[in-house]
């Protein structure tokens, strides 16, 4: 596979381990270094992104549901280093009603190299 | 960079530039001699007539935010030209403070043509999903993509025959013993898949629905593939807007066949 194909990979699983509320995968994705910003704040290094991740996923509401749907990525791939812009849009219900638009945010990602793998070394999620 | 990828960045850059009202950056995205062909069929041609359409809709709609969301996007290449099929679920609101909704899905129908190294569009069409004309069996019988590109297009294709109602083409992208295998349980071999989805249309023939599929987790080797596929469903509300139905997953194997992948199993996990 490509480079292309292998940041793809990555932006796809991430897609799904956010949706399935699995905080280990999700940080997996990471480099040890790894930032993840948000309105939340910063949080610098793995250990520091499964804290904020697993509470968010733990805070949950078992009668709320939300889907994150990725798309419109434009990837720059400079030798190990990788530049990634993806529109998320999040649709939501509660509990068996109907399905709502409810918020559209950009991701910007910077990735980088690992072996065969591409990781995240930043995540800046900003609300459109 | 393949060409597939950069055709896929051409799309993308329409989205990102057209929701950023940069009406300059968007219009380098079409040749010089190009047609825009907008929903109810009126046409632009040359980049001076694009660019003031353009600038025309982004004056007229003021403050309104838009996410172009693309998806079901398929390629076909020759040589110097090539073909684009995609969904386009259309989010906006009145100001950047209101309310998303999806406003509308499209079909994006485009042409493109290689400048130097990338890829530009000489032609583009747009038609509400509903009543558009289709050429997904052309595309689907054009020269096999490089890597996963072709992986890529099987799943985009069975969301757009699907949609389309259109079975044969639908069930030749399963092999003939493949199995399929929905919440009500499983079906074997491309002729009774086949037969079951033409079942399930005629039960209600004018429902029509949209298979939205985004992000596609896809692991392949030279002849077997698996992929996860993130899929939404959406059908026309009273008022005029798109509704989700809900959202699941598809799980597949798929194999090479003569340099193309055809599903080989599919089980649908909807809703998740």
């Amino acid at each position: 596979m490509d480079d292309e194909d292998q940041i793809r990979l990555t932006l796809a699983v991430h897609a799904q381990r956010l949706d399935d509320g699995d905080a280990d995968g999700y940080t997996a994705l990471y480099t040890e270094d790894g930032q993840f910003t948000s309105a939340a704040g910063t949080h610098a290094g793995r250990e520091a992104i499964r804290k904020f991740i697993g509470e968010l996923f733990g805070a949950r509401d078992p009668g709320r549901s939300s889907k994150h749907l990725f798309g419109n990525t434009v990837m720059t791939v400079v030798g190990d280093v990788a530049e990634a812009v993806t529109d998320v849009s999040i649709s939501q219900r509660a509990g068996e009603g109907p399905w709502t638009m409810g918020i559209v945010n950009r991701h910007f990602d910077r990735l980088v190299r690992r072996g065969d793998h591409w990781l995240f070394a930043e995540k800046r999620v900003v609300r459109r | 960079m393949r060409d597939e990828e950069h055709i896929r960045l051409t799309l993308a850059l329409y989205s990102r530039y057209n929701d950023y009202k940069d009406e300059e950056a968007w219009t380098l995205l079409y040749a010089p001699d190009a047609v825009v062909v907008a929903r109810a069929g009126q046409e632009w041609h040359g980049r001076s007539a694009i660019r003031a359409f353009m600038r025309d809709i982004n004056t007229r709609q003021g403050d309104r935010d838009t996410c172009h969301f693309s998806a079901n996007v398929v390629i076909a290449i020759d040589g110097d030209t090539a073909k684009l099929d995609a969904d386009m679920l259309f989010h906006e609101r009145a100001t950047v403070d209101g309310a998303w909704r999806n406003s509308q899905l499209n079909r994006y129908t485009a042409d493109l043509v290689r400048s130097h190294s990338g890829w530009l569009f000489s032609r583009w069409m747009i038609q509400p999903r509903t009543s558009v004309v289709s050429r997904s069996a052309e595309l689907a019988a054009a020269a096999p993509l490089p890597g996963i590109g072709e992986i890529n297009k099987t799943l985009a294709l069975y969301a757009h025959f699907l949609d389309d109602h259109d079975a044969e083409n639908w069930s030749q992208l399963f092999t003939l013993d493949a199995r399929f295998t929905l919440a009500s349980g499983e079906i074997t071999g491309r002729q009774a898949i086949k037969d079951t989805i033409q079942g399930m249309w005629a039960n209600n023939p004018e429902r029509r629905i949209v298979h939205f599929c985004t992000s596609s987790v896809v692991r392949a080797d030279s002849t077997t593939a698996t992929a996860e596929t993130e899929v939404s469903e959406y059908e026309p509300a009273a008022d005029g807007t798109w509704q989700s139905r809900g959202h699941g997953r598809y799980y597949d194997q798929l194999v090479s066949s003569g340099g193309r992948w055809l599903i080989q199993e599919r089980y649908v996990r909807f809703p998740m």
